[in-house]
């Protein structure tokens, strides 16, 4: 298990995306603190931290379509499916592939932040560090769970198109609003609760809000754990 | 003798395609087997199935004398190479050498350079594979096999779609490897010809259906220049034959005699026999090229099939 992830982690590092799409979120988050700094004079460390754009989701699901689609493109997976001790492995080594790309993401994104912010902003409060952490903590979570939905679709399904175009509706809240839209059709004719709120269920829910902690958790865990379960199945069961 | 690789009645199905039908094949341990077959015969699933890339739809089979369920959770000495070398085309050599070598638990810098140097790839360590020739990638493929030290080495087509001096290269680089590191190597090719210069046993393969496991040696005789001789009385045809200076023939199991060197004196021969009151009722100048054999071999499944 350990030297699946040593070498899964290995190629991340190999791989030009993981820079490029680093650069590019830079040059954003640039952007955004010099503008922002046009409209106020303070800024939080929690206010850095839940203003984590959707961009960041955007590039954890691109790359982890980039690094699982590549393994099935090129036919690497044939080199090490059959040598692994347990398939299992390669599905939760991306889980960690996913984390560490989503944890250097936030840390270049606060870092960066906070510089900028020193440099445009007269003053940059940290008081409210724990709160940040905490928000920081699920926004992680829920960025693995976008890139273990990608990791399914392209094991289940062997289409790297799908994982691609998924990403890109589900970070950008494209399937959010279309599933709020029939839901509240299904409401309307009474075929579903009123009671039940569809948007819960959603992980693009808990991005940039400064909504539940907790239920952003529980969204995020049971993302990974379902995207996984069904990717497991997936690369056991199907022929590679 | 004693087998590296046993695969007893494989079965799979696609559907309502049956890519498999009770394969049973033997590889014997030291040996080159060439799994022959044409596009489509089966050959690349059957390899997918003993690499454990794919599973079988009944049957089993034997590596190092362990089922495959026993195998399970075992570090199996098997290096693969299923129908392209999966590499980073933008990694250089020594780097997808690395991600292969840390995910199989080694880290050893020296092997991998020692390994790209005896696949003829050390002067391109850090250029990018997406550069290299297909001769070159499919070598590289080859060392990435080898990594783990494997005792049995699974190549699907690896001369598929090289020059002719690539295929010399993987070929020289496949003899040596047996002949130095006694690895056992499955080859499949749809190109005999080719793997004849290799093999040390034939498994042909077509529909699915193995048709034929055959030594070289044994192929050789049946395809080699010879004279087919049938007697009423086979020990004193062959005292004749010695006296008349031949000493390449040979008895066989199917009652005639085969004689493998001065064919051209095919009617001298027939008369020593008749001088010597030895009746012959079968006379006959045989010779098949290793394609034809192997032509006329799945041209007969071919036709048991559709009758």
């Amino acid at each position: 298990m350990l030297n699946v992830i040593k070498g899964d982690l290995y190629k991340m590092f190999r791989m030009k995306a993981i820079w490029i799409l680093n650069i590019i979120y830079v040059v954003y988050n640039f952007l955004t603190c010099y503008l922002l700094s046009e409209f106020d004079e303070i800024r939080t460390i929690y206010g850095i931290a839940s203003n984590i754009p959707t961009l960041l989701s955007l590039f954890v699901g691109i790359f982890m379509c980039l690094f699982i689609n590549s393994e099935y493109k090129n036919g690497y997976i044939k080199n090490i499916a059959g040598i692994v001790t347990d398939k299992i492995h390669i599905i939760l080594s991306k889980i960690v592939v996913s984390a560490v790309f989503t944890v250097i993401s936030i840390i270049i994104y606060m870092v960066t932040s906070v510089i900028f912010s020193l440099m445009f902003f007269k003053l940059v409060d940290f008081d409210n560090i724990v709160e940040a952490l905490a928000y920081l903590g699920v926004m992680t979570l829920l960025c693995i769970a976008l890139g273990m939905i990608a990791v399914m679709i392209v094991t289940a399904f062997r289409n790297g198109a799908l994982a691609y175009i998924m990403t890109v509706l589900i970070s950008t809240q494209f399937i959010a609003v279309l599933l709020n839209g029939l839901w509240t059709i299904l409401q309307y004719k009474e075929i579903v609760s009123e009671n039940f709120d569809i948007s819960l269920i959603f992980l693009t829910n808990y991005f940039n809000t400064e909504a539940d902690n907790l239920k952003g958790f529980i969204v995020a865990v049971v993302y990974i754990a379902v995207s996984s379960v069904i990717s497991i199945f997936a690369v056991k069961k199907k022929d590679i | 003798m004693e087998y590296i690789l046993e695969t007893n009645s494989l079965s799979k199905i696609y559907g309502r395609n049956k890519a498999l039908d009770n394969v049973s094949i033997h590889v014997p341990k030291g040996g080159i087997y060439g799994l022959i077959g044409r596009n489509g015969a089966g050959k690349t699933t059957l390899l997918k199935i003993i690499s454990s890339l794919a599973t079988a739809s009944s049957g089993e089979f034997k590596i190092f004398g362990k089922t495959s369920s026993e195998l399970k959770g075992e570090n199996v000495k098997i290096g693969t190479l299923i129908e392209a070398p999966g590499i980073y085309p933008k990694l250089s050599a020594v780097d997808n050498m690395q991600i292969k070598s840390l995910t199989m638990g080694i880290n050893d810098k020296q092997r991998i350079n020692a390994l790209l140097e005896l696949v003829g790839l050390d002067s391109v360590l850090k250029k990018p594979v997406g550069k290299f020739s297909l001769g070159m990638k499919q070598r590289l493929g080859m060392a990435m096999a080898l990594i783990g030290k494997p005792e049995l080495v699974i190549l699907d087509e690896p001369i598929n779609g090289l020059d002719p001096q690539g295929i010399i290269e993987v070929r020289d680089t496949i003899s040596k490897l047996n002949r130095e590191h006694n690895i056992t190597f499955i080859i499949s090719s749809h190109i005999l010809e080719e793997l004849s210069k290799v093999a040390t046993v034939y498994g042909i393969i077509d529909k699915g259906v193995l048709l034929e496991e055959i030594t070289t040696d044994a192929l050789m005789n049946r395809c080699t220049d010879k004279i087919q001789i049938g007697t009423n009385d086979n020990e004193k045809a062959c005292r004749i034959i010695k006296e008349f200076g031949i000493s390449d023939f040979r008895l066989s199991d199917d009652g005639f005699i085969y004689i493998f060197e001065q064919t051209e004196k095919c009617a001298e021969i027939n008369f020593a026999l008749a001088k010597e009151d030895v009746p012959v009722h079968h006379l006959s100048k045989c010779s098949e090229s290793i394609e034809n054999y192997y032509i006329n071999l799945t041209d007969r499944n071919g036709g048991n099939k559709n009758a």
